[in-house]
């Protein structure tokens, strides 16, 4: 046992052992991604920032129910609202404080109208700190924008839902 | 009464009932929840939802709890399986129908459908036929609609007839095509008609000003009162952030029941008007300059300093005990005697013999107990439109004789033992004649101060009936009443007759002769034995009184001599110190006020809602809260003490008056006016106040040596103005609420001279003509002709606190019409 | 409070005379019982019924104006629009559907150019939407064309009884 244990160690057996392994990944298929070149594939359910969707014909989808505002654990959403022309009721005002929320998803899940939704996109920044409030104006523009992946995700998902 | 209880049992458990109380009733009393959607305590059984379906044992099938009386020994199960599966049943049935629609429903939240969909309703029906949808109808400014979520209840429905006494909602149709509308498409005319809102138990009758503004999990109730009538209804404000969004009664059985008028529920409307005054405003070389409080409350000193012996102030009674008992200190510590809120009355003669306070002289609970009830003057159907329905409850279901004599037919809808329409000058004709006849049937002297008056009169043969009522009375049948024994009921008399009570109506302060009229009908009080009252003008008439907002009274309601007995607030001061009123539409001589005011050489206005009148001759304007933004105390018209706490905090920089006025008082350098609270103001006050007891009868202050009635001038050739408040003009804040303006009886509505088509013909008025001309000490204003034969010949009646009447004289007065 | 309105506007004498034979058979504080008889002598004059007149029925009666639209409307013996001259109700209940009423349903609005609940645009026929069964099974199929049963039909029938109405 000891003369087993002194060559090991005279040897360096465990250095290379060691080294097996170092020139085992070196010459393995790479995993690294080249953030922000490449990225990771992401769950169809992921949780990023979120977006106001609309009908196809254009319409908002938002009907001012505030469902997501009184679900919100972080208090992060603002909603006014008030009967539009048409005598339909509407949002005047939908914040979202970017800084408050936590990113639960609760309000997409409380939403009736799939309006409310939280986009895969989890890369952003802001220049201005009042920037972080997110205006209906902004989430209605920013749901236009993704659109295809927001439908694309939302149909992934569909099997499990 | 033991034999009349008996026993059964609900859920094995063992409940004590009275013999024909039904099912749902001990039921609720037990705490054993059914549920129930066209049940409701107020109002008649329909039994038509059959959502209360329990088990009854030994009947075959389940039962309404709400149409079935209990019996002695019954056995009931609310929630056995029979029972709940007719409850399901039930349930799915209604749900077939039901639009899915609660996300942008505004009951969403506080729905009865939803609640109990939550325990009775399934995932899944049955039905896969499309639902129904129907149109909507348009019941005008206040009531929005979505018929499709009717579930025919019908409680909108027994509610106008059983409550408001004036059915405008029926089902019309049947089965798949019944529907609740109007049938012929009109705005809902009546005071109370809102209130089929909070009894509609689904989202198909809501409050359109509220309309989607709001989820009901994120107001916030406060409790509150209504401010707009005598009354003092009970409400909740529901506050969203700084806003107030919509007004809900609250439940208080001894004043609103479980009611609340338009007025009070859409006054709120008006809080945000765009006439709202949000800074302090200072006059600087005839420019308005907006200017901060100190140098405000500099100039407002210096003109309250200036001349305090030439100083007149106007009060509103709309103000809380707190400002009023604060504004006679701060005046009268500075100097100004002549203070009045009796803008509105028109004759302030002989205050000696006036009540404490006016008010009902009993409590609201009491009148369902009379009798017999004399209302003298315009019947209270639209100016306090909850009394009208305690008067109409008490004749329909006690039996209460109403003898009402009117100056203008106010369309009660309650029975009425009689129903005479009279010139004004004639209702003291009547008044007296009655009064000389009960004095003469009894034997007794006339008063000295009354005897040039009674002696002319005559009875009328109309009033004989009455006559032999009042000879009724009985000193024997004065009992003590004082039924409800709330702590918080300052003044309540201790006796009054059971049988009768005589009431002046609150518009009748707009009489030439009110002092006459009041005198006559406390003789008639007297020697008929029964109570009798003054129903107060505006929500705080009665506290203004104890606060001493009156010149001839000091702050607890004892007499005060005053220097200047004929100067009354109409006569010509050289600065004036205005508190809340709005001087063309809150006096009974708008014209003459505002003339006042232009010959004066300093105004300083404390003001929520300047009016034309304050922007152009006042000198300092401050802003004040009015409504909810303030906390107060209220004397209603029973004389109850009730106080709320601000719900909201008032726009801008605008401050509570009580604020403002101690301020005012502490610059002054007055002595004592380090308050903190109003809570600290009003126990000073109350402590100052009589304790409570019987209302005393002014006959008794009749005495030989007073000053004797005039007896009035005679009226009957000519057209006599007779006018009354407008039942949307009492103050700044329902003169603002656009939904409540939009009304049949408002604003514009009212705005209209109304004439005896006879009279119209006499004065050559050709039938197709539609407007009219009229004119009162040369000032002439256009105004829409109604034809209507509820007026007197002799008569025309106009609005008061309505622009439209803004330009003309006295509230009374002969005119000429063109 | 007046209960009632005594001077009728609106109401023709011959109206009127006939309600008051009505409210003659009843206690005089329940004049709500005469409202069926009042709006089927009003609708034989008339043909239908306008609100005018269930308005001047309502202030003759005493009775809220929205209780006569309720009665009104709830019964289809009413009818509260403009029909035609003749009232065709062809019974479609059980009995008569077995023995062949659609057939009949269907041949009557072939013939006059209209579907149920409409009136023919000369004013002559009103062909009225589901009538529940009338109680002539035994003679099925019927119609009641105005107020007489006419049973056993056939679409040859229906032909001859049309052309015998003018």
């Amino acid at each position: 046992m000891h003369i087993r244990h002194f060559f090991k160690s005279f040897l360096l057996w465990e250095l290379f052992q060691g080294l097996r392994l170092t020139g085992r990944y070196l010459f393995a298929r790479k995993i690294t991604v080249q953030y922000p070149e490449e990225s990771t594939p992401l769950s169809p359910r992921f949780r990023g920032r979120h977006a106001l969707r609309r009908y196809p014909n254009g319409e908002e989808r938002c009907i001012a129910c505030k469902l997501c505002e009184a679900v919100c654990p972080a208090l992060a959403i603002t909603i006014e609202s008030t009967t539009r022309d048409d005598g339909t009721r509407r949002t005047t005002r939908y914040d979202i404080d970017l800084f408050k929320c936590i990113y639960c998803g609760f309000c997409e899940e409380a939403c009736p109208v799939d309006s409310i939704v939280e986009t895969q996109v989890f890369a952003y920044d802001f220049k201005q700190r009042q920037d972080a409030i997110q205006t209906k104006a902004m989430l209605l523009a920013y749901g236009d924008e993704h659109e295809t992946a927001i439908q694309h995700a939302r149909t992934l998902d569909a099997p499990y839902r | 009464m033991t034999e009349d209880v008996i026993e059964l049992s609900i859920n094995d458990r063992v409940c004590r009932a009275r013999k024909g109380e039904l099912l749902i009733e001990v039921a609720d009393r037990e705490g054993i929840a059914i549920p129930r959607f066209c049940y409701h305590k107020k109002l008649a059984i329909a039994a038509n939802c059959r959502m209360c379906l329990v088990e009854v044992e030994k009947s075959q099938k389940p039962l309404p709890a709400c149409a079935t009386p209990v019996m002695a020994g019954m056995k009931v199960y609310t929630a056995s399986p029979k029972a709940r599966a007719a409850q399901k049943a039930t349930m799915e049935f209604l749900l077939i129908n039901h639009p899915l629609d609660c996300p942008v429903c505004d009951q969403g939240g506080e729905c009865e459908l939803q609640d109990v969909a939550q325990g009775y309703g399934a995932g899944l029906s049955h039905y896969r036929e499309a639902k129904r949808a129907v149109c909507n109808e348009d019941l005008g400014p206040l009531i929005a609609t979505e018929m499709t979520r009717c579930i025919h209840c019908t409680r909108c429905v027994r509610f106008g007839s059983e409550i408001a006494g004036l059915r405008e909602l029926g089902a019309t149709g049947r089965s798949e095509f019944m529907r609740i509308g109007t049938f012929v498409a009109h705005t809902l005319a009546h005071e109370l008609s809102a209130n089929v809102i909070d009894l509609c138990p689904v989202g198909a009758l809501t409050a359109k000003p509220s309309k989607d503004r709001y989820r009901p999990w994120e107001l916030r109730a406060q409790p509150g009162l209504g401010l707009h009538d005598s009354l003092g209804s009970h409400l909740y404000w529901h506050t969203l952030g700084a806003e107030v969004m919509r007004v809900v009664p609250r439940a208080c059985e001894a004043i609103n029941e479980i009611w609340l008028s338009d007025r009070d529920r859409f006054a709120y409307t008006g809080l945000h008007s765009a006439e709202r005054l949000h800074h302090p405003m200072i006059r600087r070389q005839g420019e308005w300059q907006r200017c901060d409080w100190d140098t405000a409350l500099e100039a407002t000193l210096e003109i309250l300093r200036a001349e305090p012996a030439q100083s007149q102030a106007w009060l509103s009674p709309q103000q809380p005990l707190e400002s009023l008992y604060l504004a006679q200190k701060l005046l009268r510590g500075m100097g100004i005697e002549r203070l009045e809120h009796r803008l509105s009355q028109t004759d302030l003669r002989h205050p000696e013999h006036e009540a404490p306070y006016p008010s009902l002289g009993m409590a609201l609970d009491d009148i369902a107990g009379l009798e017999q009830l004399l209302w003298l003057g315009p019947g209270p159907r639209q100016d306090q439109p909850l009394l009208h329905h305690r008067l109409r409850q008490a004749a329909l279901h006690h039996d209460t004789q109403i003898w009402l004599l009117e100056t203008y037919n106010t369309q009660p809808l309650h029975p009425l033992a009689a129903h005479h329409i009279v010139h004004p000058s004639g209702l003291v004709e009547r008044l007296a004649g009655l009064t000389r006849a009960l004095l003469d049937a009894q034997g007794v002297a006339y008063p000295a101060a009354l005897a040039e008056v009674l002696g002319r009169a005559v009875l009328h043969k109309d009033d004989e009936a009455v006559l032999a009522v009042l000879c009724l009375g009985a000193p024997e049948r004065r009992v003590a009443l004082g039924s409800s024994g709330d702590p918080s009921m300052d003044s309540k008399p201790a006796e009054y007759n059971s049988a009768l009570l005589i009431l002046l109506s609150s518009q009748l302060t707009l009489h030439p002769d009110y002092s006459l009229l009041r005198a006559l009908a406390s003789v008639l009080a007297e020697h008929s034995h029964s109570a009798w009252g003054e129903v107060p003008s505006h929500a705080n008439s009665a506290g203004a009184y104890l606060a001493g907002a009156v010149r001839h009274r000091q702050a607890g309601g004892a007499a005060r001599p005053c220097a200047s007995e004929t100067a009354g607030w109409e006569a010509p001061a050289k600065r004036y110190f205005i508190l809340d009123v709005e001087p063309e539409r809150d006096t009974a001589y708008p014209a003459l006020a505002r003339q006042r005011l232009r010959e004066a050489r300093s105004v300083v206005a404390l003001s929520a809602y300047p009016s034309q009148a304050l922007w152009d001759h006042a000198d300092v304007l401050l802003p004040i809260a009015v409504g909810p933004e303030s906390s107060g105390t209220w004397v209603n018209a029973e004389g109850r003490w009730q106080s709320m706490a601000g719900a909201i905090p008032p726009p801008g920089e605008a401050r509570p008056a009580w604020k403002v006025l101690r301020v005012l008082g502490t610059l002054a350098g007055l002595a004592n006016f380090d308050y903190h609270s109003p809570q600290q103001l009003r126990e000073e006050l109350a402590a100052l106040c009589p304790p409570p007891g019987p209302r005393p009868n002014p006959y008794l202050l009749l005495n030989a040596t007073d000053t004797p009635y005039a007896c009035p001038a005679d009226t009957r050739r000519g057209l006599w103005r007779q006018s009354y408040r407008a039942p949307l003009g009492s103050d700044g804040m329902v003169r603002r609420a656009a939904p409540l303006q939009a009304l049949p009886y408002g604003e514009a509505g009212v705005s209209v001279a109304r004439l005896h088509p006879d009279e119209a013909k006499h004065h050559g008025i050709p039938a197709s003509q539609t407007r009219i001309e009229v004119r009162q000490d040369g000032m002439v204003v256009d105004l829409t002709l109604q034809r209507d034969p509820g007026v007197p010949l002799g008569s025309i009646v106009l609005p008061l606190g309505v622009k439209a009447t803004a330009a003309l004289g006295p509230a009374y007065g002969l005119v000429d019409v063109r | 409070m007046k209960a009632h309105d005594d001077t009728a506007p609106g109401l023709s004498p011959g109206l009127r005379a006939e309600i008051d034979a009505w409210l003659s058979r009843y206690p005089e504080d329940r004049r709500q019982s005469a409202l069926l008889a009042a709006l089927r002598a009003a609708q034989h004059e008339h043909g239908h019924l306008e609100v005018a007149q269930m308005d001047a029925i309502a202030a003759y009666l005493g009775i809220p104006a929205v209780a006569v639209y309720e009665v009104a409307s709830f019964y289809s013996m009413y009818t509260l629009k403009p029909v035609g001259k003749h009232t065709l109700a062809v019974c479609t209940n059980i009995s008569c559907m077995l023995r062949g009423a659609s057939e009949i349903v269907a041949h009557l609005e072939q013939r006059l150019g209209i579907k149920l609940g409409e009136s023919t645009p000369d004013g002559r026929f009103y062909l009225k939407r589901e009538e529940e069964c009338l109680a002539g099974c035994c003679g099925a199929p019927m119609m009641q064309v105005d107020h007489v049963y006419h049973e056993h039909l056939t679409p040859q029938r229906v032909d001859q009884i049309l052309d015998s109405l003018e």
